[in-house]
């Protein structure tokens, strides 16, 4: 269904979702001027800067998490995946040092061993749900519960100190082209995720599964292990933000991620307009729906709208956004 | 989605098949008793009754939640916002007992009642919501208990401002919470009653059949005349109901209405132990005695972990691993018994 919205296809339905992409973009510059008249600051140069920070992590967490639910599934370990990447790679620069003095390959060592560690996590994820054919749902929960285990036991509860400066310097505070690094990465990564959808083989098979396995199976597709690879890519990614925010922090935090992070890239996903029925969405709709997550929670704390408060607009959000998401199934 | 008419009755296909190792192994009865057995001979505290009787407490509350999910999970949906619910439950019950006990100190009794009756009230009304929007707006059940988990949680956390609600009349606390028959909390009496209740309705009752024909088919349910439009209702209604009693009986337990009883962790307790006792997430299978086997054999690893004084950290892998083994035995088993 959705193989037919990206190529040439009636135009009704291109319009029909064109549209909608339309409404939650619009709807989030309706949010940003509304919040930048209640209060000033929101439309400060710093605030800006802030918004598109924030916004590129949730994005690639978004991006990773939109993998697996285009093929129908989701991947609920990403949110405590993030703090087992974080201390790995936290501890193993630590460790790196004691026998190099080169502070970039301490830095490369870590970064290699945290990406290695999520990539670790996401194979055993894949084999279990592509091969093992294991619901989704029961595995990346079972793996929640291991991360949120391994993240506290390996870092024995307490954040792991001592990271070289440069680390923060490289993908923190510098600039790239006058750009902060983690706004830079979305953005490769963004266009790297659109050309992998659009353009390969494993992009079509992506769809088609998330459409109709069978019809996949039957088509001689490489299924199984296009299905491995979206949960395998989703861990990577989710390691690609854990870096980030280690090198952002300064250290390597055990509590760093929560499931609480997992439901919100699902939800940016969703209000975006990827579908949990699977086979529709793309890059696009992934960068609509950080964006107007980001908006909206940057902007709820800037008026000082209280946390508990906050929860109820959130799911009155989510409530909202699935019945968008109906009509917009209503259309095909 | 696969073969789910021929796993319908499991009883049928268990009877004129040859002995086989693995499946008795793999059988929850006999892996709850070798579980027993070997961490009795472990450490000699596991089979002492008071443990025994500890084992069976924890078991009740956890039962109550997983029949409620098992319900949906029977339609081929599930309710994430369980753990929320008996929050709201919780914080709904307390303050409006202490409210009522302001007005009427005379009337315990009374002050009771319609404090329960006001925590399960608020969570009906939540499962409706989710019922109506899974069963009339074909919402996904993932988004839409997704929302109303957070809306609750908000909802426990605002009214109560994050602390915690004294004040409760001695009658609640002393008969649910504390009131023991022959010696056995009276919590595991009410679990055990909710589940005959469920069985019968399930295995005996027309209108429990049902709930296996629409999990396996939606269409072919409709076809032959079933309003499975009320049926989701019911269920999503029901089941949040099952998370409001839960709600009711914890802060009978505690003995204060608690914004942070229950949780997300106790929504994946109550789906893992459904899992584990063969329910299955697609929709259609699962039976109420095997839950509340399931229930057991976590409530026995849990408490053998502690007893063990397992780092509550390892805890968290073991179980996380646990659920994933668990359900690929299963699988194992199904199709075994296919062939």
């Amino acid at each position: 269904m959705s193989v037919a919205s990206v190529s040439s296809s009636a135009g009704g339905v291109r319009f029909a979702s064109m549209r909608n992409k339309f409404t939650v973009a619009a709807i989030t510059v309706v949010l940003a001027v509304g919040f930048s008249i209640l209060e000033p600051r929101f439309y400060s140069m710093s605030n800006i800067e802030n918004l598109f920070r924030q916004t590129s992590f949730l994005l690639i967490l978004t991006l990773a998490q939109m993998f697996p639910i285009i093929t129908r599934g989701f991947d609920l370990s990403t949110g405590n995946l993030l703090s087992v990447v974080s201390v790995v790679t936290a501890l193993a620069m630590n460790n790196a040092a004691g026998w190099t003095d080169s502070v970039s390959a301490v830095i490369l060592f870590g970064i290699f061993a945290g990406l290695a560690a999520g990539m670790i996590v996401g194979a055993f994820n894949g084999l279990c749900i592509a091969y093992g054919r294991i619901s989704n749902f029961v595995v990346t929960v079972g793996m929640m519960s291991v991360c949120v285990g391994i993240a506290s036991s390996i870092s024995n509860g307490f954040p792991v100190l001592g990271l070289p400066d440069r680390f923060a310097e490289w993908f923190a505070t510098a600039n790239w082209f006058g750009i902060p690094p983690p706004v830079v990465l979305a953005a490769l990564l963004a266009i790297g995720a659109h050309i992998l959808l659009r353009y390969t083989l494993f992009g079509r098979t992506l769809y088609i599964l998330g459409s109709n396995r069978i019809a996949a199976y039957v088509a001689g597709l490489p299924d199984r292990r296009v299905h491995f690879l979206a949960y395998l890519l989703c861990s990577a990614g989710t390691a690609v933000v854990a870096i980030l925010l280690t090198a952002r922090t300064g250290s390597g935090e055990p509590m760093l991620g929560s499931s609480q992070l997992t439901l919100q890239s699902i939800v940016a996903a969703v209000v975006g307009g990827v579908s949990l029925n699977g086979g529709r969405g793309g890059v696009f709709e992934c960068v609509i729906g950080a964006l107007f997550m980001t908006t909206l929670s940057i902007g709820m704390n800037l008026i000082r709208i209280e946390t508990n408060t906050q929860l109820l607009v959130l799911g009155v959000i989510i409530l909202a956004a699935i019945l968008i998401d109906r009509q917009r199934t209503a259309t095909y | 989605m696969t073969g789910t008419a021929d796993t319908l009755v499991p009883a049928r296909k268990a009877s004129g098949r040859r002995f086989s190792v693995f499946e008795t192994l793999t059988s929850l009865p006999v892996v709850i008793l070798i579980l027993f057995v070997l961490l009795s001979l472990y450490d000699a505290r596991i089979y002492r009754l008071d443990n025994i009787l500890n084992i069976l407490r924890n078991a009740s509350y956890l039962l109550v939640v997983s029949l409620g999910q098992m319900l949906v999970l029977l339609l081929g949906g599930f309710d994430l916002s369980m753990g929320a619910v008996v929050a709201l439950s919780s914080v709904a019950t307390a303050l409006s007992m202490v409210g009522l006990l302001a007005v009427y100190p005379d009337a315990p009794g009374l002050v009771m009642a319609l404090g329960i009756l006001a925590g399960l009230g608020v969570s009906g009304l939540l499962g409706l919501i989710n019922g109506v929007s899974v069963g009339v707006y074909r919402l996904s059940p993932f988004m839409v208990t997704l929302a109303t988990m957070t809306i609750a949680e908000g909802l426990a956390l605002y009214m109560t401002s994050g602390s915690s609600i004294y004040g409760l009349p001695q009658e609640f606390t002393n008969s649910l919470g504390k009131f023991r028959v022959w010696n056995v909390p009276l919590v595991v009496f009410v679990a055990l009653g909710l589940l005959l209740c469920l069985h019968v309705f399930l295995e005996r009752l027309r209108v429990g059949r049902y709930f296996y024909a629409v999990g396996s088919s939606e269409t072919a349910a409709r076809m032959a005349g079933i309003n499975v439009r009320g049926y989701l209702i019911t269920a999503y209604t029901a089941c949040a109901l099952f998370a409001g009693m839960a709600g009711v009986l914890l802060t009978a337990r505690v003995g204060s209405g608690e914004a942070t009883l229950g949780g997300p962790l106790l929504t994946l307790q109550s789906i893992t132990a459904a899992v584990i006792g063969g329910v299955s997430l697609a929709g259609g299978v699962g039976r109420a005695y095997r839950v509340a086997l399931g229930v057991l054999l976590l409530a026995l690893v849990t408490n053998g972990m502690n007893i063990l004084r397992i780092d509550s950290k390892l805890q968290l892998i073991v179980v996380g691993l646990f659920l994933i083994g668990a359900v690929f035995i299963e699988r194992m088993r199904q199709e075994r018994a296919r062939r």
